[in-house]
């Protein structure tokens, strides 16, 4: 019976997809997985037997990934389980911003105890009147999952659709709509779109990504839309552009000492995941990652370590070694197997940055001296020996 | 040329494709056509010489329909100019409905000036989340122009679609996503709906619709979505249905003391037609109703006669006979003509309700008498003659 330790409110349905052979603990400390959201872990200190942490959600700057790979403790998150959630405010976004919807309402509030309120709306229209998205220009940056579903949504309003991502996956590629074109330089989005949407992580590449120079080569009046990351856009060239009509609207999700400051920027607090299909479908998505990795020590979308299936256990035992991306180490597992006199049925190896990890179908099961005796050869974090 | 008096502002380019073909009016008391938009003409004396008036956009409350009948002027609207641009308000609603948008847009405005402000959102943003729309079933009644379009909307955004409609038409059922399940019965939705949205005309039998015992089928913390006419829902029910929690929120684009003073309620100021698009896509279908019907008698989207077409006129002349739907019409205005030594080239004649459209070609020599003594007759609102080739 493995032990699932919730640190923060996970929704139910997750901590039910565990299924048999888990249960939930309320000690940290002999907890074989760990549920989170966004509680920091930074302080925390990770006891030995700890195998897994899963963040529900997909940002982990609240995990300390690195200590956590030297330990042999797999981080994983839940990408695109927050896609539709992203995806429905984008397009609240898109909608907000081609005609004054919130000044309408305002208006209307603001008039609420007039008993004409209806003739003078009628007079007041014309000043929160716009324009359509059917018909416009769509650029979006970054096709994963939830630029892909946002793309594909531009298609069915009517919109014509560049899109741009130069790391664009075979699943994501089957999963667009045939009709989003793919641009291979951003110039072309800058230079055609009227909305622009971004979707990639927030990393050294793409800090800043939407620049001054970025910015002045869009068309006048363009809407851009940033529900990923603040840092992805220079905001002081974004609120001057603002600031001289360049861009008609910012519409941003990350609320910050700029943002509120901008004219014509519509901020909200980070609501992009913030709907209960997306809280569940985390939950649901960290469970099965915590499932498949503990019974059967495949890994799925984590942060640090690589990618590995193997599928189910059919071999007598399955061997996981979590170690250092050096020369040397998968030499030592293999002879180390092979002096027990067991053969490797199936193996495969995949290192990320610094780190690597090693999954092997054994014919037959090795002694504990075995294990232990790899776990101390140098490079080597941990070693786990699964049991069919 | 024609005299054409708009009482409304209209777009540039209306104006530039409306009076290459008409001449401007002095005023409405010279108007041989009348655009119009939202202006108000039940109080309006209607000129002798009033042909037809074209309303730039869907509702015709605005206008003396049963006057005009009377007084054989055609009334036009513009079905479907305008249907994408409710379409998108349409969707806006159901996102502003199911996260709340606007408290937290309002919630970042108000703490603009704090100190960390990112930190204070992440906590604050719980109160304002909320649900998707995938997933969710979408009551659509009414599948005309914009129903059908909604419709197909709400299936490309992942919801499951009801759609009723007794009057379907083959037009609007053949554009439906065939996956909309078509429903017989309004209750159908009331009962499986997470959201329901209205878009049907506003007449004696679609005033309030949606009734108290109407509301009180519908599941606990529906979305109800008005942006057809205020009146179809009965608002004093709604207001309480509210209150108690049972609707969940109300979405209207109508503003009344009513629907202004109704907790979750989100209240526009009838944008749904409030764009460029629907605006130049109503004027330039208006303006071409116009000029189908002053320049050759065809009648396509009347509100008051029938539609009818005969295409361009390929005779001397055509004849244009608006009148009461009684026995012998046809029967007076044939022998009228065959006094007259005219044959009848064409004809094609089209019933709405108590009233009809006769469309007459003919060949022979020419007598204005004729026209005369058609106009005459009882039962005859209007007759004249267009001249042809």
């Amino acid at each position: 019976m493995y032990k699932v330790h919730c640190i923060n409110n996970i929704a139910k349905v997750g901590t039910d997809a565990l299924g048999e052979n888990f249960c939930l603990s309320d000690d940290a400390a002999s907890a074989d997985a760990i549920m989170v959201r966004s509680a920091n872990l930074h302080e925390m200190e990770f006891a030995s037997n700890l195998l897994a942490i899963a963040r529900a959600g997909a940002g982990v700057n609240n995990i300390p990934l690195d200590r956590c790979a030297e330990q042999g403790i797999v981080v994983f998150n839940t990408p695109g389980a927050n896609a539709n959630g992203v995806k429905e405010l984008v397009i609240a976004g898109m909608l907000l911003a081609a005609r004054d919807i919130c000044g309408g309402i305002d208006w209307v509030e603001r008039h609420y105890d007039d008993p004409n309120v209806g003739t003078l709306a009628e007079k007041a229209k014309n000043r929160y009147a716009g324009t359509e998205l059917a018909g416009k220009t769509l650029g979006v940056i970054g096709l994963g999952a939830i630029g892909a579903m946002v793309a594909n949504a531009g298609r069915s309003l009517g919109m014509h659709v560049l899109g741009y991502d130069p790391y664009l996956s075979v699943k994501y590629a089957w999963s667009l709509d045939r009709h989003v074109r793919h641009v291979n330089d951003l110039k072309d989005i800058w230079a055609n779109a009227d909305y622009i949407t971004i979707h990639v992580p927030a990393t050294k590449a793409t800090r800043g990504m939407i620049s001054r120079e970025a910015i002045a080569a869009m068309k006048d009046d363009v809407v851009v839309l940033n529900y990923a990351r603040d840092v992805l856009v220079d905001e002081t060239a974004m609120a001057e552009a603002l600031q001289e009509g360049h861009v008609a609207r910012y519409m941003t999700d990350f609320a910050n000492d700029n943002s509120t400051q901008m004219a014509r920027a519509i901020v909200t607090p980070h609501l992009g995941a913030s709907t209960k299909e997306a809280e569940d479908n985390c939950a649901i998505m960290a469970a099965n990652e915590i499932r498949d990795f503990l019974i059967n020590g495949n890994i799925q979308n984590s942060v640090n370590y690589g990618d590995v299936d193997l599928g189910p256990i059919t071999t007598p035992m399955r061997l996981a070694v979590f170690h250092k991306n050096v020369p040397g180490v998968i030499g030592a597992i293999t002879s180390a197997v092979s002096s027990a006199g067991v053969n490797i049925e199936n193996m495969t190896d995949k290192s990320r940055g610094d780190y690597a990890y090693s999954l092997l179908d054994l014919s037959g099961t090795l002694e504990q001296s075995t294990v232990d005796s790899l776990t101390n050869v140098d490079g080597i974090f941990r070693v786990r020996a699964i049991l069919k | 040329m024609y005299k054409v008096h708009c009482m409304n502002r209209i777009s540039q380019a209306g104006i530039d494709q409306l009076f290459g073909t008409f001449a401007p009016a002095q005023g409405l008391e010279d108007a041989e056509a009348v655009m119009v938009r939202s202006a108000n003409m039940h109080d309006e004396v209607l000129p002798k010489d009033l042909l037809a008036i074209a309303r730039a956009g869907a509702g015709v409350n605005n206008i003396p329909i049963d006057r005009c009948t009377k007084n054989g002027i055609v009334v036009f609207n513009t079905p479907g100019a305008n249907a994408n641009g409710v379409k998108e308000m349409v969707i806006a609603g159901m996102l502003l409905a199911s996260r709340d948008i606007l408290g937290s847009a309002a919630w970042v405005q108000e703490h603009a000036d704090d100190e960390d402000v990112a930190k204070a959102a992440e906590k604050a943003k719980a109160q304002f989340g909320g649900v998707e729309i995938a997933g969710k079933t979408l009551g659509v009644i009414g599948l005309g122009a914009i129903g059908a379009m909604v419709a197909n909307a709400g299936r490309s955004l992942g919801m499951h679609v009801l759609g009723y409609d007794p009057y379907l038409s083959v037009k609007y059922a053949w554009s439906l996503d065939r996956h909309v399940h078509a429903v017989r019965n309004m209750g159908d939705i009331f009962a499986e709906a997470d959201f329901i949205t209205i878009h049907v005309p506003a007449n004696d039998k679609t005033r309030r619709m949606i009734g108290r015992d109407q509301i009180a089928q519908m599941k606990r913390g529906v979305v109800v979505l008005n942006f057809a006419r205020d009146v179809l829902v009965d608002e004093s029910a709604m207001a309480d249905a509210l209150k108690s929690g049972h609707v969940s929120r109300y979405v209207t684009d109508f503003a009344n003391p009513l629907t202004t003073h109704m907790p979750n309620a989100i209240v526009t100021s009838h944008l749904g037609a409030s764009t460029v698009e629907a605006e130049d896509n109503c004027a330039a279908m208006a303006i071409s109703e116009l000029r189908e019907y002053l320049l050759s008698g065809n009648i396509t989207n009347s509100v008051n006669f029938g539609d009818v077409d005969l295409g361009p006129i390929e005779t001397d002349e055509r004849i244009v006979v608006l009148h009461s739907n009684v026995p012998n019409m046809i029967g007076q205005f044939s022998q009228i003509l065959s006094d007259a030594k005219l044959n009848i080239e064409n004809m094609a004649n089209k019933r709405r309700g108590e009233v009809a459209t006769t469309l007459l070609e003919t060949s022979g020599t020419w007598d204005d008498e004729v026209i005369k003594r058609i106009a005459k007759l009882d039962g005859v609102f209007r007759a004249r003659m267009i001249p042809g080739r």
